[in-house]
């Protein structure tokens, strides 16, 4: 298993922290979509969030990234307040995501996209396009072979070159994943990473999350996936309607009646 | 004969360099940029008005203009550069932020049809329409040279100019910083979500291809000695557009193929026909054909004539290194049919 | 104070032919989603036809009428041929904007090739002039007013309280569910080109007859106006183009009068670009989409 290729390549390594949600708010045009929610993702955890469809969840999970605002609640990365910071912010302070229709850049090739995620030291900026060529040019080997290991780890590293418009939902996914790895997050938001993943490679996923774990790196995923949640998460938090119905190993929370309410479309009332 | 190929030549350096500013922030940013020109234009201004001095001596007195100067070989048009520049860094913050593509475009449009409005209607900013005129040519008296192998010298120059400013914007293209600016463009939110500012590229972006236009219509005045806004209607800037999406969005040799086809060919090869009707009709001529053929371009080819390239490619790097070597100490990718999920958890 | 009184007067008369012409452009760019560039050029047709018929001694209103009418069916031709060939190909909108800008270039430099770009003067009687609350106007200018607040009138009235105006509405709002409901959207959307247009040609035509004077670049300069009522005003909120237009038009002419005359249009973009700065939803945009979401 890969977890670094350079153990010399300069790049910030950080410690772990916890993501937290408190008592967060989404209010779209009258509707609460996410309704006092609190949340807690451990480091070292992968915890899961579940929920039948119009929970709440991804507008959550908007709200821990930073693109969606939220009406009231704090959004805490360790010891840091990061509610009012933008997307790009909370990126450079550790926190990496997905989203729940794999985002590529298109036009621009998949190791490209996978390089994308890379922290650097030093980030490649106008004047040192033209004046510091040689340096950048040392620091992209590097990173297009950290890349290029974890592309042939997942089995994609013929198709490197292949412009990403053209791959599948489920490879599409696969880069992302990827693209997170490259920034050696300490904090990562999953929406949705199995969708059209081939058995293998949930598989491979779900021993790469746990390695992550194994690392310090606190994990929050949003799945429709059972099994692969069952398997994967420490920790399982159930929404619907907006408020968190449930909290608990996997198991559990499978038994709890309010649960399995929810998922059968009735309405919840008061639970908490 | 000799002085309109140099004329040629000249321009098709001018429509090069500004097709290859115009593919930086559009093919390259996204940047719907519809007031290129205005950026040209302040860059001749300015190299005009820091050559021909103030406007009480010589042969400039019959003009009026705020403020001119009489400065040295090369400071006009480095000045050009700057002052377009600016101009980027004024009008971004305005029409930078996001909105919708074509929001931008109108935007960008509206402001080149006031800025021609507003300069050629206001007497004693810059001369108003009739504009600055007796721009003196740079090192004019350097040498001793004859009128013609003076030009033939500013067309090398312009070419020197000219390479420089692509191998620019070939550096910055296929560089970290390029590379930034195609996810901008490919997947905004995607790119932020990765650590990457927007605001603070795009702007960079945009301020870079001012620079680019500044130093374009310094070139320019600096051997046509004259500017006025009639030079710099907003029509201009569809040229460039023309050029940068007939050689293919994003490619800097498309750029410069561009320029060619249209800058040249289209639009400086018919001023060099019999007049045909009345004088200025081939000019709404010209228009109404670049017009038709938008619509053709943009129907049937819209990818143009060369593609973007990766800003990576494997293959160049490992002429400098072996990574055959990576596969074997990794391990094995995807299993083989036979295998079974046991397998891939002992490979690791 | 007189040359404010004076202002506000012109400013007036002014807002009478941006209201006409935002709202035109409003209720085409709700439909449509197409930010239609080329919508200068079209009032420079209107404008031309006013003054070709007014030269045969036909009435000049008439001659407006024609005008407007006239621009409406190229407009159709033009939305329908042209503009809905790339939008249904999934053109994205900056390729829109070249498309209408393509299209204003071969509309503006036909009739720029036709009338050998000159700029045509013509006379028409201006009426007597009419002393109102102190301002001074002509019988002309209390017409152009006349039609603009007859146009508001019936603009309005047709969108809220017909059923035809309602699916203007509907289609506009959201295409694919009004067909899902029955709305015969295709229908609907052709009257809107054509209903758009005949607003587009009756503000050219109503220029050419306040400035007297029509030359091929008339529409085109005055595109940044209309650009900045419609921003101002927020998309799709065609009545409130019309009163972001008379706020426009009354700022313009009174920051203007303490100006040399050529600011106005730099004012419109400034006001344009400030917008899109601070609010790119317009003033009245959320207040429209409220209106609208309640029905």
């Amino acid at each position: 298993m890969v977890s670094d290729v350079n153990p010399g390549a300069s790049a910030p390594r950080y410690e772990p922290v916890a993501l937290v949600a408190d008592d967060v708010v989404v209010t779209y045009g009258g509707v609460r979509a996410v309704d006092g929610v609190s949340l807690r993702a451990e480091s070292g955890a992968v915890t899961g969030l579940i929920g039948p469809n119009g929970a709440g969840k991804s507008s959550l999970i908007g709200v821990f990234a930073g693109a969606q605002k939220s009406t009231q609640g704090h959004i805490h990365l360790g010891e840091e307040d990061i509610t009012s910071l933008s997307p790009y912010q909370r990126s450079n302070r550790g926190l990496a995501r997905t989203f729940q229709t794999a985002r590529v850049f298109s036009r621009l090739s998949v190791i490209e996209n996978v390089i994308a995620g890379e922290k650097h030291e030093k980030p490649g900026g106008l004047t040192s396009a033209i004046f510091e060529r040689r340096n950048w040019r040392d620091q992209e080997d590097a990173t297009s072979d950290r890349a290029f290991a974890y592309l042939t780890e997942f089995g994609m590293a013929d198709k490197a070159e292949t412009r990403c418009g053209e791959l599948s939902g489920g490879q599409r996914r696969i880069i992302e994943y990827l693209r997170v790895l490259m920034a050696r997050p300490r904090a990562i938001l999953l929406d949705e990473p199995t969708v059209g993943m081939a058995p293998w490679l949930l598989a491979r996923l779900a021993e790469d999350l746990r390695r992550l774990c194994s690392e310090g790196v606190s994990v929050l995923l949003v799945g429709h996936e059972m099994s692969f949640i069952r398997e994967v998460c420490d920790v399982v938090v159930v929404m619907a309607n907006g408020k968190v119905i449930a909290r608990g190993e996997f198991d559990e929370v499978a038994k709890n009646e309010i649960v399995q309410q929810a998922y059968l479309g009735r309405r919840v009332v008061g639970a908490r | 004969m000799s002085f309109y190929l140099a004329t040629i030549a000249v321009y098709f350096v001018v429509y090069a360099t500004g097709a290859l500013g115009l593919n930086l922030q559009f093919g390259l940013g996204g940047i719907v940029n519809f007031g290129f020109i205005v950026f040209e234009a302040a860059g001749a201004y300015a190299a005009a008005l820091t050559s021909i001095g103030s406007s009480a001596t010589g042969a400039a007195q019959s003009e009026t203009y705020f403020w001119g100067t009489s400065l040295p070989f090369p400071v006009p048009l480095i000045l050009a550069g700057v002052v377009g520049g600016l101009l980027a860094l004024v009008i971004g913050p305005a029409t930078m932020r996001k909105m919708r593509r074509d929001y931008q475009a109108a935007a960008m449009l509206s402001f080149a049809l006031i800025a021609n409005q507003v300069v050629g209607n206001t007497a004693g900013f810059l001369n108003g329409g009739n504009g600055i005129a007796n721009v003196p040519a740079p090192l004019r008296s350097l040498g001793g040279l004859s009128l013609s192998s003076y030009h033939w010298v500013y067309v090398g120059w312009a070419f020197l100019l000219g390479i420089v400013i692509f191998v620019v914007c070939r550096w910055i293209s296929y560089s970290p910083f390029g590379r930034t600016v195609r996810m901008l463009r490919d997947d905004e939110e995607a790119a932020s979500s990765l650590g990457v500012n927007a605001w603070t590229v795009r702007m960079r972006l945009f301020v870079v291809g001012g620079v680019i236009a500044g130093l374009t219509g310094g070139l320019l005045v600096e051997f046509i000695g004259a500017w006025s806004p009639g030079a710099w209607s907003y029509q201009e800037t569809f040229v460039l557009l023309q050029a940068v999406i007939l050689g293919g969005v994003g490619s800097e040799y498309g750029a410069v193929f561009g320029a060619l086809i249209v800058g040249v060919i289209l639009f400086q090869l018919p001023t060099f026909l019999p007049p045909i009707g009345y004088p200025g009709l081939i000019d709404s001529l010209q228009w109404i054909v670049i017009g038709f053929v938008y619509l053709m371009v943009l129907w049937f080819a819209p990818q143009g004539t060369f593609r973007e390239r990766a800003t990576l490619k494997l293959g160049s790097r490992s002429r400098r290194r072996a990574p055959n070597h990576l596969a074997r100490d990794i391990g094995v990718g995807p299993p083989t049919v036979t295998a079974t999920a046991s397998d891939i958890h002992e490979e690791a | 104070m007189h040359l404010l009184i004076t202002s506000i007067g012109f400013g007036l008369v002014q807002a009478a032919i941006l209201s006409i012409s935002a709202m035109g452009f409003s209720l085409q760019f709700g439909m449509t989603n197409v930010l239609n560039l080329s919508y200068g050029s079209l009032m420079t047709i209107g404008a031309f036809l006013t003054l070709l018929i007014s030269e045969q001694g036909i009435s000049i209103w008439l001659g407006v009428l024609i005008g407007a009418i006239t621009v409406g069916f190229i407009t159709l031709v033009i939305g329908r041929v042209i503009i809905r060939r790339f939008a249904n190909r999934g053109s994205r909108l900056f390729e829109m904007a070249i498309v209408t800008v393509a299209i204003a270039l071969i509309i503006d430099y036909i009739i720029a090739a036709i009338t050998k770009s000159a700029i045509f003067q013509f006379l028409f009687p201006l009426g007597s002039n009419h002393h109102i609350l102190g301002m001074v106007f002509t019988t002309t200018q209390l017409d152009i007013m006349a039609i603009a607040v007859v146009t508001i009138f019936v603009l309005e009235l047709v969108l809220h309280r017909t059923k035809l105006g309602i699916s203007i509405r509907a289609s506009a709002a959201n295409g694919p569910l009004a067909r899902a409901s029955g709305i015969p959207t295709n229908h609907v959307v052709r009257l809107t080109w054509f209903v758009s247009g005949v607003l587009c040609g009756l503000g050219g035509a109503l220029l050419a007859v306040t400035y007297l004077s029509v030359s091929f670049v008339e529409g085109t300069n005055y595109l940044p106006y209309i650009l900045a009522a419609v921003v101002v005003a927020g998309i799709g909120a065609v009545g409130y183009a019309a009163l972001a237009s008379l706020i426009l038009a009354l700022v313009i002419e009174i920051a203007g009068s303490y100006g040399a005359g050529s600011y106005n249009v730099a004012i419109a973009v400034g006001v344009l670009l400030l917008m899109l700065l601070v609010r790119p939803r317009g003033f009245f945009g959320e207040l429209w989409e409220k209106s609208e979401a309640m029905g």
